[in-house]
């Protein structure tokens, strides 16, 4: 029998910051956003700070205002990942394979390992135990067959629980759940389900496959098997090990101005372009983000490309994304440029390339090694020489 | 239609077809093979396999009761005609399935109608030229290997075919490395054809011509078609320009090595145990006489072995895709073969070291990046 378990560390940076500064105990805290000042957003807020409304992904100067006594602590650079590779390094002990999949989130697959442990549910419970007494962090577990229902579970469990929906009663489980609560249903698909009547994953589970097919296309076929409580077995190990490099900046005051949007992705293009060559790596999707003034926050993907890692073809990429999201004539807040699913660059010369290849080796080498010399800045491409002051 | 047919004619029939039955497609109708039963010529049944860019018939001889056209799965078909015994195999069409017997067996499988089968474009094989098997056999076998499998460039999947009235030519690369063999011969063409074929298509032309003799070979602007016999072949040509290969052959590198073919494959296989994976990097240094073989990979550990070679140059150090180098000599007919270098970031080229008049095979191939 499959046995999939989420685990989810429950306000991570919040617990991180009380293991080393136990008077934030009991008191509403806030985790996020610079020492600076109110710019920036929330990473983590207490259960104390989330009564008052405050949520992650908020702007600290809007946390402020709910909850003004908070205690805001910026962060601490670092020690999150540590002790986030500390715990995997605890669910590797006990799971033959464990996906982190990202630095508060885990799929454990405990699939066969009763004959070792007993029954899993004894067992996920010890694996948490083992963590709260070495970390002294709280943590909730989902157990389930597959990773849809156990990532339910988990979240079901919070705060500091453990939950196991028995096999054969997934759609019994899943019934009940808003359908809001899916993770995979977003906001345009919520809108569009809400819009034909339907609340709770109870009320799909209604409808028959070839309406949702017809209805929502592919995402029909999801949404039919997601009722049921059917989803993915699979925990890769590896897929965590997929990285990815990114830059992002947000600006002073909100703009439309084109050039300076478009110097501004030129400058992002170039600084993923010099971490990626620095790992001798090329990556194949190169993802733009965009956060309007009103928050709204778009992700647009291209993987066209076999994989690079030049500045010019970065940003050829990201501009081509960028430009249609301009259309919507509200002011940018937040531009970031990443290059994901990276590999090894090649080493082979090509027989029709080479010259190219060689051109661009030369070209990059020498920015690259000025730039570690006397700094970034001191090499400035055409469309950054109107480099204005509206950053950071 | 009712048939009869003899059972390892009929086998030898459908394995031959299907390589061609796609493993994956959106039309059902392709899991299908065709079959036309025709009283012409004594009784005739005819076969026929398409994936919509290759085509393939083959026709056997059968009692032909009644006449008629069906489509049977093609897998299901071949399994259950491996297990037949030796005894004569009926074929009848009942309401919209087949019933096919063998001695005590019988089997019902479903079927489709033929007009739910595509209609490939055919064409007539008058004004064909003549090609030898064994000619033919030889181009395929020497350059097919090169060709790019997964390339985002559709052209560089193909096999270029340059026929003249005296010559021709095949030539394969997948953007790294180059293959290319020319042998002299008399042609029926009156101008010379330059065409870009699917290597699937020749590559069944040449595990099916494996009798001496010749072939019938029909070419027009999007199509190709071989015919053999009973065997009838066609397909859709590849479309798009060719890269200009002739420039990025090094006719002019100075620096050469003349080695035994064989010692440096097998010294080769022995590096390649230890070399990266996806790389499969293999380090050549010539110095006088000598050519150093040497593999280094992190967490596998490093090997090295130094055979003889006639070489007078520079010392040079250059790394290459080791399987590389192992395709080249495998099909570099010659006892040994020889090296012209240039630098150690600039291709080599590779010819047989005895030159022989009637035919000229080379082998281009790109060096890996020094640093890594």
């Amino acid at each position: 029998m499959p046995a999939i378990v989420h685990i989810d560390m429950d306000c991570f940076f919040v617990a991180v910051e009380r293991t080393r500064d136990p008077s934030l105990m009991g008191r509403p805290v806030v985790v996020g956003g610079s020492a600076l000042g109110d710019r920036g957003v929330v990473s983590s807020a207490s259960y104390e700070a989330r009564r008052y409304g405050i949520h992650s992904a908020m702007p600290i100067a809007a946390a402020r205002k709910l909850c003004p006594r908070a205690v805001f602590v910026p962060g601490t650079p670092g020690i999150y990942g540590k002790v986030s590779r500390e715990i995997c390094k605890i669910f590797e002990s006990w799971a033959p394979a464990v996906e982190m999949t990202s630095i508060d989130e885990a799929y454990l697959d405990l699939s066969g390992c009763e004959r070792c442990y007993g029954p899993a549910l004894g067992t996920v419970d010890r694996i948490l135990a083992e963590v709260r007494e070495t970390f002294g962090l709280d943590l909730s577990a989902g157990l389930a067959t597959n990773r849809l229902v156990a990532k339910v579970a988990s979240k079901c469990a919070k705060p500091s629980g453990l939950l196991q929906v028995l096999p054969g009663r997934e759609r019994q489980f899943m019934a009940r759940l808003p359908l809001g609560d899916v993770p995979g249903v977003g906001e345009v698909l919520g809108r569009r389900l809400r819009a034909m009547g339907l609340v709770t994953v109870g009320d799909l589970q209604q409808l028959e496959k070839p309406l949702l097919e017809r209805a929502f296309g592919m995402a029909g076929h999801w949404l039919y098997k997601m009722a049921r409580g059917c989803g993915s077995r699979r925990v890769e190990p590896e897929r965590a090990a997929v990285k990815s490099v990114g830059n992002s900046v947000t600006f002073r005051r909100s703009t439309l101005d084109r050039a300076f949007l478009t110097a501004v992705l030129y400058r992002l293009s170039e600084k993923v372009g010099a971490r990626v060559r620095k790992k001798g790596m090329v990556g194949r999707t190169v993802t733009l983000r965009l956060r309007y003034s009103d928050f709204k926050t778009l992700t647009r993907s291209d993987s066209s490309s076999p994989g690079t890692c030049t500045d010019q073809q970065i940003f050829a990429q990201a501009r081509a994304l960028m430009v249609p999201l301009l259309e919507r004539r509200v002011r940018v807040r937040l531009l970031g440029v990443t290059l994901s699913r990276l590999r090894p660059a090649d080493s082979q010369y090509g027989l029709f390339t080479v010259q190219m290849q060689k051109r661009e080796e030369r070209l990059y080498g020498t920015v690259d090694s000025i730039r570690d010399k006397y700094g970034f800045d001191l090499l400035r491409k055409g469309p950054l020489l109107c480099w204005p002051d509206n950053l950071r | 239609m009712k048939i009869s047919v003899v059972k390892n004619n009929f086998l030898h029939a459908v394995s031959a077809l299907s390589p061609i039955v796609p493993t994956k497609s959106t039309i059902p109708a392709l899991y299908n093979i065709l079959l036309e039963a025709s009283s012409d010529d004594g009784g005739s049944l005819k076969l026929i396999a398409t994936d919509l860019d290759i085509s393939l018939s083959q026709k056997i001889k059968a009692t032909v009761e009644q006449e008629g056209a069906i489509t049977i799965t093609a897998k299901k078909l071949g399994e259950i005609l491996r297990e037949l015994p030796d005894s004569p195999v009926g074929i009848e069409q009942v309401d919209e399935k087949v019933k096919i017997t063998c001695a005590k067996s019988n089997f019902i499988l479903p079927s489709l109608p033929r007009s739910d089968y595509p209609v490939f474009p055919t064409k007539s094989f008058e004004g064909a030229f003549k090609v030898s098997n064994q000619l033919l056999r030889k181009l395929v076998n020497a350059t097919s290997f090169a060709t790019g499998r997964d390339e985002e460039r559709q052209i560089l999947k193909g096999l270029l075919w340059e026929i003249k009235p005296d010559e021709m030519s095949m030539v394969s690369t997948n953007g790294h490395r180059l293959a290319k063999m020319s042998c002299l011969t008399e042609l029926k063409v009156d101008q010379a054809i330059n065409v870009v074929v699917p290597p699937k298509a020749l590559e069944i032309v040449e595990k099916l011509c494996t009798q001496d003799g010749e072939v019938e070979v029909v070419i027009d602007e999007n199509h190709l078609g071989i015919r053999e016999g009973d065997t009838v072949i066609f397909s859709r040509l590849i479309d798009g320009n060719y890269p200009n290969y002739e420039q990025v052959i090094p006719l002019h590198n100075k620096q050469i090595a003349i080695i035994d073919s064989e010692k440096m494959s097998e010294a080769l296989r022995r590096m390649l145990i230890l070399a990266n994976t996806v790389t499969h990097r293999v380090s050549l240094k010539f110095s006088e006489n000598s050519v150093n073989l040497s593999v280094r990979t992190e967490d596998l550990g490093e090997g090295e072995e130094t055979i003889d070679a006639d070489y007078q140059g520079d010392s040079l150090e250059i790394y290459f895709n080791g399987s590389y180098l192992i395709d080249m000599l495998k099909y570099n007919e010659s006892d040994q073969v020889k090296i012209c270098m240039q630098t150690s970031e600039s291709g080599i080229l590779a010819v047989p070291a005895v030159e022989n008049e009637k035919q000229r095979y080379l082998n281009v191939i790109m060096p890996l990046k020094v640093t890594e």
